[in-house]
């Protein structure tokens, strides 16, 4: 969380690129696969974050080992070699995700349901919150059977609690107030 | 003690009055705590000093706006919040209940009361933050407001709607002052508000049983936060305390607080400010203590006719060390003030008490909020007790003196024993004026130092039994016209007859 200014700055950056070149899907895609590939293997992302390693020699096994990557996505993790900032990686793509969002006009919305929702269910849901919040969203969605029931909804900061456990919670703070 | 089918049917009522339905909440994280302090990720859209919710039903106060989180003030124990929290907005600034139902009792500065005699039945509430009466809402202070204390009312009087400042070392009888104004205030439609901040509880305890005692209870509020409590606690307190002055001043009537100590909350503020990485300054404090402590103190006011005419008379107390008033705070709240009344060691040990030193202690509206009878004895005693004090000095070095020094120095020792006055025993300003007019016009001059205390308590019961009228019509009309003058002098040559 502390370097997410950091990570914003480069982020920006990054994304003005994008959009100049006009390839800000292309350079999404390119920053996931990057992100992906240093969370799938454990011993290229200790690689890829290790100081030790010399600086040149992780360039160039980089620069070869993604040479398919977008040169605005790859520059970015050289220079990010370059700086020392590899740690940012991950976050910078979090902030990236987040400036491509809001140029889309479009919000996060995570629905966390107590059992799985049918696509019909979904798309209800959906549809209802977007002509109420006029905005298009990029849903994500889990399944939390401790929630009991209902649905919880998160845009943003703004939380929508119709779950059963998030009625239970307000019931006990009712009685145990005073 | 209420029993079980009570409790079962207040858990039935409650569950019954349960509304259903989504609940709807801006939420942030918590991503550091301690010491009181958050910081919370997210809440975009939060206001400065607006109420958040923690889990556990805590509130906290929005203090910082960062760029990424926000820093807030814990109202309570932080000691079950832990990372990853999930903190509400309410919408809320922090306010607290007003209104009569407080009058009487013992509140924190969160307005829940903890003198355990249950909840305060109000509806109304009033935020603790307000912007200060504006010029054209104001007037110039010129009701008194008698504190039954002969040195301050005689020699520092005090108008309904001032700021006066309290001032000393430690013990040196400073919150006794405050005591004695409130226990004065009996029956004279004054409610008093008492902002204890950072003292013991047992203090606190003893203070209310002491205002219990004289009858002093029912019109007064004690605002409390203990030493043990957070420093965000302590910083609202003469806030909070000053909102509930603030509905009965635009009720139209006269409130007298008193913010003891104000140290003590500067001190707080100054842990709440660091702990939030606010830049430190002077020793440490940060930048805006002065602000925090001219703008609690700018919303004592004499309110005008059209707006009610009510007021509020501030009494902040500052504590110093070895009586160094040049110190930050101190200077601060001298240079807010509308004077101050200084109290020293030196006098209280040689027990002048209250130990007032008059020289130096002033007030800056006062006199124009004396009435006239006072105004007339006390101009002279003034004046006399300045002589004496040029005098006496100067008389520490010269071994023998002229009968005329030797008059003067010995009416201003009468003069200063007559300001002596025991803790807990405030005296009507009539009774005031009939003591201090014998002493400056001499009739003093041939009692013994040392049984002057007692000469003024026995002169005012003697007075009161043969010449009651004499009281009544200072007290009547305020004055002290020729006739009535002369009905004085002839008690006092009465009563020094038999003394």
């Amino acid at each position: 969380m502390p370097n997410e200014t950091l990570a914003r700055r480069y982020a920006t950056a990054v994304f003005q690129l994008a959009q100049e070149a006009g390839k800000v899907k292309d350079v999404q895609h390119d920053l996931h696969t990057f992100s992906e590939a240093l969370g799938a293997d454990e011993d290229v992302r200790k690689f890829f974050r290790s100081p030790v390693v010399d600086r040149k020699e992780k360039e160039s096994v980089f620069a070869q080992a993604f040479a398919k990557l977008d040169p605005v996505a790859l520059h970015l993790f050289l220079l990010l070699i370059r700086k020392r900032r590899e740690n940012l990686a991950e976050e910078i793509v979090v902030q990236y995700d987040v400036l491509e969002r809001e140029a889309r006009g479009a919000q996060e919305l995570r629905i966390t349901s107590a059992r799985e929702l049918t696509k019909a269910e979904l798309d209800t849901i959906v549809q209802r919150l977007a002509s109420a919040f006029r905005s298009a969203f990029d849903v994500s969605q889990s399944v939390d059977p401790k929630l009991i029931g209902g649905v919880r909804i998160t845009i943003g900061d703004r939380l929508i609690d119709g779950t059963i456990a998030g009625r239970l919670d307000d019931i006990a703070r009712l009685l145990s107030t005073n | 003690m209420i029993n079980a089918d009570e409790i079962a049917g207040i858990i039935k009522q409650r569950i019954a009055s349960y509304q259903t339905g989504t609940n709807e909440a801006e939420v942030g994280t918590v991503i550091q705590v301690g010491d009181n302090i958050a910081r919370i990720y997210g809440l975009d859209n939060a206001q400065s000093s607006e109420l958040v919710e923690f889990p556990n039903g805590l509130n906290g106060i929005v203090l910082n706006l960062e760029e990424d989180s926000v820093g807030v003030a814990i109202m309570g124990p932080d000691t079950d919040i832990k990372e990853g929290d999930k903190v509400r907005r309410t919408g809320r600034i922090a306010s607290v209940p007003v209104g009569d139902a407080v009058l009487g009792r013992v509140v924190n500065p969160l307005g829940q009361p903890i003198d355990g005699k249950g909840d305060i039945a109000t509806t109304r509430f009033r935020t603790i933050e307000n912007t200060a009466p504006t010029v054209v809402e104001r007037q110039s202070v010129k009701q008194p407001l008698q504190t039954g204390i002969r040195a301050i009312d005689a020699l520092i009087p005090i108008g309904r709607g001032q700021r006066e400042l309290i001032i000393g070392d430690r013990g040196t009888g400073k919150t006794a002052i405050a005591i004695d104004a409130i226990i004065n205030q009996k029956g004279k439609n004054v409610i008093c508000i008492y902002v204890a901040i950072g003292q013991k509880n047992s203090t606190v305890a003893s203070l209310q049983q002491t205002l219990e005692k004289h009858g002093a209870m029912d019109y007064t509020t004690i605002v409390a936060v203990s030493a043990a409590e957070p420093a965000s606690l302590k910083w609202i307190a003469p806030f909070a305390g000053c909102a509930m002055a603030e509905y009965f001043m635009y009720e139209g009537k006269d409130v007298l607080i008193i913010y003891d100590d104000l140290t003590r909350h500067a001190q707080a503020y100054r842990e709440v400010s660091l702990l939030l990485r606010r830049p430190p300054g002077r020793e440490a404090f940060p930048g805006d203590i002065f602000f925090l402590h001219s703008r609690l103190l700018e919303r004592a006011a004499k309110l005008s006719d059209e707006k009610g005419g009510g007021s509020i008379t501030a009494l902040p107390i500052i504590e110093t060390q070895a009586g160094d008033v040049s110190a930050y705070i101190p200077t601060n709240v001298i240079s807010i003030t509308d004077g101050q009344i200084y109290l020293r060691n030196e006098l209280f040990f040689q027990g002048i008490r209250p130990a007032v030193d008059v020289g130096i202690s002033v007030s800056r509206v006062g006199s124009s909020a004396q009435i006239k009878a006072m105004k007339a004895v006390a101009g002279r005693l003034k004046l006399d007790l300045a002589q004496y004090r040029e005098l006496a000095a100067f008389a520490k070095l010269a071994s023998d003196l002229d009968k005329a020094t030797q008059q003067q120095l010995n009416r201003g020792d009468k003069m200063t024993q007559v300001l002596v006055q025991p803790q807990l025993h405030p005296q009507p300003v009539e009774d005031q004026v009939a003591v201090i007019f014998a002493a400056t016009r001499g009739y003093l001059d041939t009692i013994p130092t040392a049984r002057v205390s007692e000469w003024s308590e026995r002169f005012v019961q003697f007075l009161h039994e043969k010449y009651s009228d004499v009281p009544e019509s200072i007290a009547k009309s305020g004055a002290l016209p020729e006739d009535v003058e002369k009905k004085l002098i002839a008690a006092i040559d009465d009563f020094n007859k038999a003394f």
